[in-house]
Order: structure tokens, then sequence, then C-alpha cells
């Protein structure tokens, strides 16, 4: 399967498809925003900024990673999971306990749990993908809320440690700006492996399958053998995330990496950006996670006697944004907005 | 012994007749229109709620079966909103449909979660019909739960009549074997479609206002375990499928009572049972118990 030869090939290409990638609108965007959050901890040695701020932006490249797991599953193969924590709970459980108890180094657990959670997604998806569309939907909510349900339980607490969970863990790295530049790399990493993913041969073959299931069965795909690796590769990212999340936050408990909160977020990270696009998942997730930051930082607001706490309303708000933006702009708000960008930046050029 | 036994008799029953209001109208929208509405267990909640609040309200001391009324209309006016605002444009995805319900879902348990009474558990039992239990074999049999299970029975077979005997529940089912023919012979569908919604919407609020004052408003989070159990009963029945979905939720109900009353450490492990059932009868039977050949 792997031509030795084409690979070669590609990589003797690669110098001059950077070059005229980067000439694109889209290309010397992304480079733009990739040099903004590279000098950013730069900016400042400020405690406040680099332990608040900045870490703001290490948890955006976090629920980015996951967003975009979400819209390979969802966006590009038309599997729709709203059970997406399951993959971020059990690797940042897996990884808190052998960090924790086992007193595994920290790269090696991350390794482990991301894994585990591949398995997860085999041992979940072999049943579930007989589910199709909305069924599936439910069933994968239906799985999340169970494990939620067996974390929390008083009679296990022995073995999955309750509701306590587990906490004090050590960070990902020494400080928050070599944490923020671990999980810059990562983050481009798998933004560079999902979107060539989705523009390979095995991407189309998934837009196939959401596109027309019955058709690209009769076309001699084996539908259920490409779900189930749709199903792996998002839980593995989703995994990745989900331990990076463990060690940013220092602790895990049911609701915090189980939640159905958690499934929500990345929807709503996704589709914000644009369903199907794999990078408005980056987009949507630092709308969101500065939105979240936003509206707890403006906190109270006294409108006249009226006291409205946008803390407290956060999460009323997000879902009145998911509903208006499926239901007026199904395909996202950011990525359609660039576009115009991109054909007024056209319009400049002259091209 | 003989305790334990009536305890999973009649907890199964009263289980059961709970989830065989949801489950009806939720199948019954999937079998109709296609729609898999995930705001259905938010419905159940939010009549808790709106019972809860409006029994706050000075204004309704002595009134109190004014507050039921309000409540079921209130919950059939959403569920319409529901389907005229936002799942009838976006019709033709399923994803969007799912994304959408789920969204109000989530919102709906948000608002009940900031307002003042969202986060403690409340009681609405000035609205139980009857009051007290009699004891059978050494169980305490509570008035409200027989009455609700008598309900419960009455409003299924009322449904089932209404659907096979009634122009509008003709139409339903007119409807729901082929939509386009429907058309064809002057039935307008998204009408009735916008009717099966509200109907189910009322189911929902019925089931809230029978079971919940005897039991007790835990949270606003409690809608999602609601959605969760009526999803197994209605796939265990047979997605679209009315005996299915009653035959259903009498069989999760008597499951559920065994593995709490026979199982050691029952409560935990029976919130295990639907799921346990969904994959069960997705493995060896994909379309439910009495459901058609194929799963859409």
């Amino acid at each position: 399967m792997l031509n030795l030869k084409i690979v070669k090939e590609k990589m003797n290409e690669f110098p001059s498809y950077l070059k005229s990638w980067v000439k694109t609108f889209t290309g010397s965007l992304t480079i733009f925003c990739l040099l903004i959050l590279f000098v950013m901890p730069f900016l400042s040695a400020n405690q406040s900024f680099t332990h608040v701020f900045l870490r703001q932006f290490s948890l955006a490249m976090i629920f980015a990673i996951f967003a975009a797991s979400w819209d390979l599953l969802t966006g590009i193969s038309g599997q729709i999971s709203f059970g997406h924590a399951i993959f971020f709970g059990i690797s940042g459980y897996i990884c808190a306990y052998l960090i924790k108890y086992q007193s595994f180094p920290i790269w090696i657990s991350i390794i482990i749990s991301t894994v585990v959670a591949v398995f997860f997604g085999l041992a979940i998806g072999f049943p579930l993908l007989r589910l199709k569309g909305p069924y599936l939907a439910l069933g994968t909510l239906a799985m999340s809320l169970i494990l939620l349900k067996l974390f929390l339980m008083g009679s296990l607490a022995d073995w999955l440690f309750g509701s306590e969970g587990i906490s004090a863990l050590p960070g990902l790295a020494a400080t928050p700006v070599i944490e923020y530049f671990i999980l810059f790399i990562f983050m481009i990493l798998t933004f560079v492996i999902l979107i060539q993913i989705s523009k390979s041969k095995f991407g189309t073959i998934l837009k196939s399958i959401r596109d027309d299931e019955v058709g690209s069965d009769a076309s001699g795909i084996n539908t259920t053998k490409y779900k189930i690796y749709a199903f792996m590769l998002s839980s593995f990212f989703a995994g990745l995330a989900g331990g990076f999340y463990a060690l940013y936050i220092g602790a895990v408990n049911p609701t915090g990496n189980f939640g159905t909160v958690l499934s929500f977020f990345a929807i709503l990270m996704a589709s914000l950006g644009g369903l199907a696009t794999i990078s408005g998942a980056a987009l949507g997730a630092f709308f969101f996670i500065f939105l979240e930051y936003a509206l707890i930082e403006i906190g109270v607001v006294e409108i006249g006697n009226l006291a409205i706490d946008f803390g407290l309303y956060k999460f009323a708000i997000f879902a009145v944004i998911l509903i208006v933006i499926i239901r007026f702009a199904e395909h996202g708000i950011l990525k359609p907005l660039l576009e115009r960008l991109k054909d007024l930046w056209d319009l400049l050029l002259g091209r | 012994m003989i305790v334990d036994i009536m305890n999973m008799l009649f907890n199964g029953t009263l289980t059961g007749a709970v989830y065989a209001l949801i489950a009806m109208g939720y199948s019954l929208v999937y079998g109709v229109g296609g729609i898999m509405n995930l705001s259905h267990g938010a419905y159940f909640m939010l009549t808790g709620y709106l019972l809860l609040w409006m029994l706050q309200t000075p204004f309704f001391i002595g009134l109190e079966w004014l507050t039921v009324v309000f409540a079921l209309i209130i919950i059939t006016v959403i569920g319409g909103l529901t389907f005229l605002l936002l799942v009838k444009p976006l019709q033709d995805s399923h994803v969007a449909v799912v994304i959408v319900t789920f969204g109000l879902a989530f919102l709906l348990e948000q608002v009940v979660l900031i307002s003042p009474s969202g986060t403690e558990v409340w009681s609405i039992g000035q609205l139980r019909l009857f009051q007290g239990y009699t004891m059978v074999f050494g169980y305490p049999i509570v008035h409200q739960y027989v009455f609700l299970i008598v309900m419960s029975i009455v409003i299924v077979l009322l449904f089932a009549l209404f659907i096979n005997k009634s122009k509008l529940g003709k139409s339903i089912r007119a409807v729901s074997q082929d939509r386009e023919a429907a058309g064809l012979m002057g039935i307008n569908a998204s009408r009735i479609l916008l009717y099966t919604v509200m109907i189910s919407a009322l189911l929902a609020g019925l089931a809230a206002f029978l079971y919940l004052p005897g039991a007790s408003l835990d949270g606003p989070s409690m809608g999602w375990g609601y959605l969760l159990n009526s999803f197994a009963v209605v796939i265990l029945g047979g997605m679209g499928s009315l005996i299915g979905s009653v035959a259903g939720a009498f069989i999760v109900g008597y499951t559920i009572s065994f593995t709490n009353v026979f199982v050691p450490y029952g409560p935990s492990w029976a919130h295990l049972v639907p799921i346990i059932i969904i994959i069960v009868i997705l493995l060896i039977r994909p379309q439910g118990l009495f459901g058609k050949k194929e799963l859409r």
C-alpha cells in the first residue's frame, strides 16, 4: 500500500508545494496566525499574563484538537457522535491513574492512555456502528451517560475513584510557557495530519460514506471497516486531547471529564467554525474559549435593578448560539466569513 | 422474600407505566416524521419544574389543578414551537435535526439550572391526588402510583383508539406509511407532523404530572436519564411501533426493578440496564421486537 517511490516524490515536491501554499490566501493567513501564536508567550513575562491569559490559549489548543477529532467523525464521515467525552474522559482517567498510582513518566502515560482511547473507540464503534444517523447519536450519548454514571457510582469508588476523581497531578511542563509550546506543536501536528487525511483517498472514502452509504457500499467499499477506522482515528485524537486536559487541569473527576457538557463543547466548537472543514474546529475552539473567558470576566452586570451574571449564564448562551448557528448557518460562521474575506483579498489583488 | 417480589413487581409496573407514556410519543414522532427529538426528556423535566414554579406563585394557592392545565398547555406549545422553529426548516438533514434538538435540551436544562430553584431537590407533593398507602404482603403500595398505573393504561388505550379510529389518527398513520402518497391524498404532512410533536410533548408532560408528585425533582439534568431510558425502550420495542414501545417500556421497567431489588448494589447497576439492553438488542435484533425490517 505504501509506495516508497511516491512518498519520495512527494517529499521532493514538498518545498515547492509549501512555497505555493504560503502564497495562497489560506496559507498566508494560517502562517500569520501561527506566527502570532508563536510570539504570544514572549509578549510579557508578567505572572498574571503567563498563568492566566496564556493558559487560556493552551486550553483553546487542547479543545481545538478535541473539536477537530469530533469533526473528523461527524463532519467528514457523517457518523454523529454525541458522546465524544467518552474518549476524552477515559484517556484522562488512564493518564491520571498511571501517573499518580503507577508513577509512570508523563509522556509514556499519555501514549498509553491515547492507545486505550483508541481501543475504546474500537470497542464502542463495533456494536454502535450498526446504528445509523440519529440512532448513532443517541447510542453514543447513552454510552457517555453510562460511563459518567459508572464513574460516579459510590460502590465502585474503590476502582474508579468515585465522584472525587484523582487530583494533585503534576503539570504537563514546568512553566506555562513550555506547556504552551508543547500543546502548540501537538495542535499543529494534529491539524496537519487530520487535514491531510481528509484530503487523501481515505478521506474521500469517508466523505463518500457520509454522502451516500448505499452507493459507496455498492462501489465496493467496505463501509463498516472504514467507519471503524474513522472511529478509531477520531478517538485517538480525542484521547490525546483528554490526556493533555487531565494534566492541564491537574485533576480528573467524572463530571469534569465525562460530562455531557464536553461533548456539547466539541459539537459547538466544530459547528462554530464550520462542519467538515477540520481547520474550522481550531477557529471555533479559540473563539469559544475566549467567549467563555470573556463571559466569566464580565461577570455580574447590573441593568436597572436586574443583575445578570454572565458567568452563570454562559452555558445557556452557548446553547442559544449552537441552536442559532445550526438553524440559520449550517456550515458554520467562521469559515464562510474567511471565504468572504478571501474573495475580497482576490479582488484587491486583482485576481 | 415476598416483600422483595412485591417490590420488584410494583416498581417494575410503575416504571413501565411511566416509560410507556414517554416512549410512546417519542417513538411516534420518529415513526411519522423520521425526527429524532432529543429534547423529549427535557419536556418531561420542564413540566415538573413548570408545575413547581407555578405552585410557588401565590396566585395559584387553592387553584392547584389550574397549574396542571397551564403546564400541559405550555409544554404542548413548546413542543409545537420546537417543530415549527427548529425542526421543520432543517428536516432534510438528520445531523442538523439531532444537533438542534440536542442544543434545545441543553438550553432547557441550563434555563432551569440558572433559575432560583435549579440546584436543590424539590417536591411537588401538593399535586398528589391520592394520599397514603396500603400494605400488601408487607410492601407499601402508594395510592398515587396505583393511580398513575391506571391512568397510564387508560391513556395508552385512548391513544391507541385515537390513532386507529379518529380522522387525525388515520392521517398520522398515513403520513407515517408514505409521506408523498399522503400528500397526494390531500393531507398536509407538515401539519400532521406538528400535531404529532405536540401530542408527544403532551404525553411527556402527562407522564411528568402523574409521576413527579409522588417522586421528587432531582435537578434539571434528570431529563437526560429519561431520554436515555425511553431510547432503550424504543430500540427494544422497535422504532415507530406503538405496541413495541408499550411492551418495551414494561420489559425495561421490570428489568430495572429486578436489578434494583435482587442484584447487590442494585440501584447503581440499574443505571446500566438501558445501555445493556440497547447493545444486546442492536447486536441480535437491530429492528427491535416489533419494528419494521429495515432500520433507517
